[in-house]
């Protein structure tokens, strides 16, 4: 499968260039933000993934971006947001966003809810192969969260990443 | 800022924003027909919303009060109703006007089942309604 080919030639070496936050590092209304270039608001609810999907498709068709990027960044937020479907929000509703902000040499994918932190599920005993898999697939990944404040996953693809040869325009 | 999920905690409604430049048509065209095709509409109306989301793409960027186009969703039974902005004073008729094609008329208007500009202090919101009565 490339797909899982290409998540571990990704995660392998650049476990140093991570951070993850696992602390309870609430987010800052006031920290600075940098205008989107997509944002996708909507509700946490399994059939919204494929509306996420079907926006990356519409980014993978409309900018120049190296396949392998596209089916990295596909798996990376569909995992990402099927972890807040499942666990954000306990069952009850609330929103999920989705920003992309493509840029020279990385596109920048943030994921964020409103629920309930990250807090082992009741069928897991802590993150489960998401995390690890998001971390394979992503150049860089960082994650706040606060019990009851939500979560905020942000995920950094390189396009310059070995196998991630950029796509010429036209 | 505060970010849409601040601002909407709660809202069930799906909303996009997107910077003016070539992913607003691709991007709005899918996530007008994936809600289109969720709220029921048949085959003649989702083409509909679909021309009526590339409309809005390629006329609405010259309209919005900054540089991005904000649309929000609200699909309901054989409904789905779009609302664009926020759009500069007078933004919402311009818009309108501006899908006007010749021979053809205001494609917009020929579509919407409703249409109607709302004033929001210095900006405006236009609301565009697609819906499906079936005969009988």
């Amino acid at each position: 499968m490339g797909t899982r080919a290409s998540a571990q030639t990704h995660g392998e070496g650049r476990q140093s260039s991570k951070r993850v936050v696992t602390s309870s590092a609430r987010r800052s209304a006031s920290s600075p933000t940098v205008e989107p270039f997509v944002r996708l608001t909507v509700p946490a609810r399994p059939e919204q993934v494929a509306l996420i999907r079907r926006v990356l498709e519409a980014l993978a068709d409309s900018l120049p971006l190296p396949p392998r990027l596209v089916e990295d960044m596909r798996l990376a937020v569909t995992e990402a947001c099927t972890n807040v479907v499942r666990h954000a929000y306990g069952g009850a509703d609330g929103p999920l966003e989705l920003v992309i902000r493509p840029r020279d040499a990385h596109v920048e994918v943030v994921v964020t809810d409103r629920g309930l932190g990250m807090v082992a599920g009741r069928d897991t005993a802590g993150p489960g192969l998401g995390l690890s898999l998001i971390s394979a697939l992503t150049d860089r990944f960082e994650i706040e969260h606060a019990p009851g404040a939500g979560s905020r996953l942000v995920m950094s693809f390189s396009t310059h990443t070995a196998g991630r040869t950029p796509v010429e325009a036209g | 800022m505060t970010s849409d999920v601040e601002a909407g905690a709660g809202r069930q409604t799906t909303s996009v924003s997107i910077a003016s430049g070539p992913l607003v048509g691709p991007v709005l065209r899918r996530v007008v027909g994936m809600l289109a095709a969720r709220a029921d509409l048949p085959l003649d109306r989702l083409d509909d919303a679909v021309l009526v989301a590339d409309l809005i793409a390629a006329r609405a960027p010259a309209h919005v009060s900054n540089d991005t186009v904000d649309v929000e969703l609200d699909p309901g039974d054989r409904t789905l109703i779009l609302r664009v902005g926020p759009l500069r004073q007078g933004g919402g008729r311009a818009l309108i006007v501006d899908a006007a094609v010749p021979g053809v008329g205001n494609v917009i208007e020929q579509l919407a089942d409703q249409l109607e500009v709302a004033e929001s202090g210095d900006v405006e919101f236009l609301s565009v309604r697609l819906a499906y009565a079936a005969a009988g």
